[in-house]
């Protein structure tokens, strides 16, 4: 079993990549699209974590996403929490996980992600097109968002070297 | 391992259940003033990150523009917005004081909007959809089927009211559709949203004049929307002898991601059409 970064500082991550996409990055756009750093962190957090992590952290990130956004609540939280499981147990069969192979993992988990909620959405009576979505929408929108995983990479490993330090002085 | 590859297991299944539950609550609108408190919860903290975004985006301009020169574009900018909403207002005025000239007598007088200002404090954080959260809600009048402008013209409408906020569905959402005319044809047709913010005009019958640059309003039809909002302008048209209809593309007069405010029509109220 892996280490995990802590639930409070992760908590805290989360708080500021859910701002983040809400206030300040429909400023910054890129063709229209914005960068899904909660789904990013979500990702990050299950190939670090495990999938117990990605699944809980998916959860919680996908119901702050449904409140904040106009999709019906429980879609996010869905697609999310199925993307943290599973590429949770994808990533435990991994021997390395560098900052590369979290970009690499990161991407198909992102597209995964978007499809998903547009298929609910569209299942749901919503005027999507899944063929516009996927092309114009997931795969534009998860390489855009794959940008912040080397500073998720980074940061969460920081995180994870502190709890595991901060357990060890405990035990002494 | 295998317990916890199962724990996971297990915590997903429950968590994937508890997620279809609430889309199921969501679509019966039991979830409606869960929702609507939940919305009120998050307000304060959408608020204060919206200004310091808001502030850090400020500084970095003033920086970019140089003092006055920001002061004087954005005068200018504000004017020509101004002017323009005028100049169409007015074209709009004379084609319907021509259409009433005609329908001997036949009086409307044009609306005056009584508006209520309110600040945008969250964005849709999707890129499939596109949503508002303002810092208005109940407690200060708004009510669900408010429609939201800006001085360029039509945004959306507001879909959920919390006590302190509400959600607007902004017109480029795909699952926004507005009853059209070009102003200069008095071609009709419906406006729907599309992803990536962009805007399609469809059923305009073959025959009718269409053309790059046309002005696109609100026809009233419907009545969700009051009459003479700019929705946009034609950028390209689509017609093809075979359809039925032609299909235009609107690019929308105002860019959504840039906007910090806009204003709620208080004296129109949708018609509820049983």
């Amino acid at each position: 079993m892996r280490h995990g970064a802590g639930a409070l500082p992760v908590a805290l991550l989360f708080l500021i990549a859910l701002q983040l996409q809400t206030a300040a990055a429909p400023l910054v756009t890129l063709m229209g699209l914005k960068p899904q750093f909660v789904a990013a962190l979500v990702v990050s957090l299950s190939v670090l974590s495990g999938p117990l992590a990605g699944a809980t952290w998916g959860f919680v990130g996908g119901l702050a996403l449904d409140l904040l956004s106009g999709v019906p609540l429980g879609v996010s939280s869905f697609a999310l929490t199925m993307v943290g499981t599973i590429w949770g147990h994808v990533a435990a069969g991994l021997k390395s996980t560098g900052w590369l192979v979290l970009v690499l993992v990161t991407f198909p988990a992102l597209v995964a992600y978007d499809t998903l909620v547009a298929l609910w959405l569209q299942g749901l009576g919503w005027p999507l097109s899944l063929g516009f979505s996927l092309v114009h929408v997931a795969l534009p929108g998860a390489m855009l968002s794959t940008l912040p995983v080397p500073f998720n990479y980074y940061i969460l490993r920081w995180l994870e070297e502190r709890s595991r330090r901060f357990e060890a002085r405990s035990w002494d | 391992m295998v317990g916890l590859r199962n724990r996971s297991y297990y915590l997903a299944l429950v968590l994937l259940g508890i997620s279809v539950l609430s889309i199921a609550l969501h679509q019966s609108g039991h979830l409606r003033p869960v929702e609507g408190f939940l919305l009120q919860f998050s307000t304060p903290v959408a608020e204060v990150t919206s200004l310091l975004t808001y502030r850090v985006l400020e500084v970095g301009r003033a920086f970019q523009e140089l003092g006055s020169l920001r002061e004087e574009n954005q005068r200018l900018r504000q004017e020509n917005a101004e002017l323009r909403a005028k100049v169409i207002a007015a074209q709009e005025a004379q084609i319907e004081n021509r259409a009433l000239r005609e329908q001997l007598g036949f009086k409307e007088a044009n609306p005056v909007f009584d508006t209520l200002p309110a600040q945008i404090i969250s964005r849709d954080p999707s890129n499939l959809l596109d949503f508002l959260i303002i810092n208005k809600g109940a407690a200060d009048g708004v009510k669900d089927g408010m429609v939201a402008v800006s001085p360029q013209g039509l945004l959306g409408r507001v879909i959920l009211t919390g006590s302190n906020s509400a959600k607007v569905l902004l017109v480029t959402s795909p699952s926004s559709s507005v009853s059209a005319v070009v102003q200069s044809s008095r071609a009709v047709g419906m406006v729907y949203g599309q992803q990536g913010g962009r805007l399609t005009m469809r059923y305009i019958p073959q025959g009718e004049a269409i053309a790059v640059g046309d002005v696109v309003i609100t026809s009233g039809l419907g009545g969700a929307f009051p009459k003479g909002l700019v929705i946009g302008k034609v950028v390209k048209v689509r017609q093809r002898d075979v359809e039925l209809f032609q299909e235009a593309e609107i690019a929308p007069p105002v860019n959504v991601g840039r906007l910090e405010t806009l204003a709620l029509i208080r004296n129109f109220a949708p018609a509820r059409l049983e």
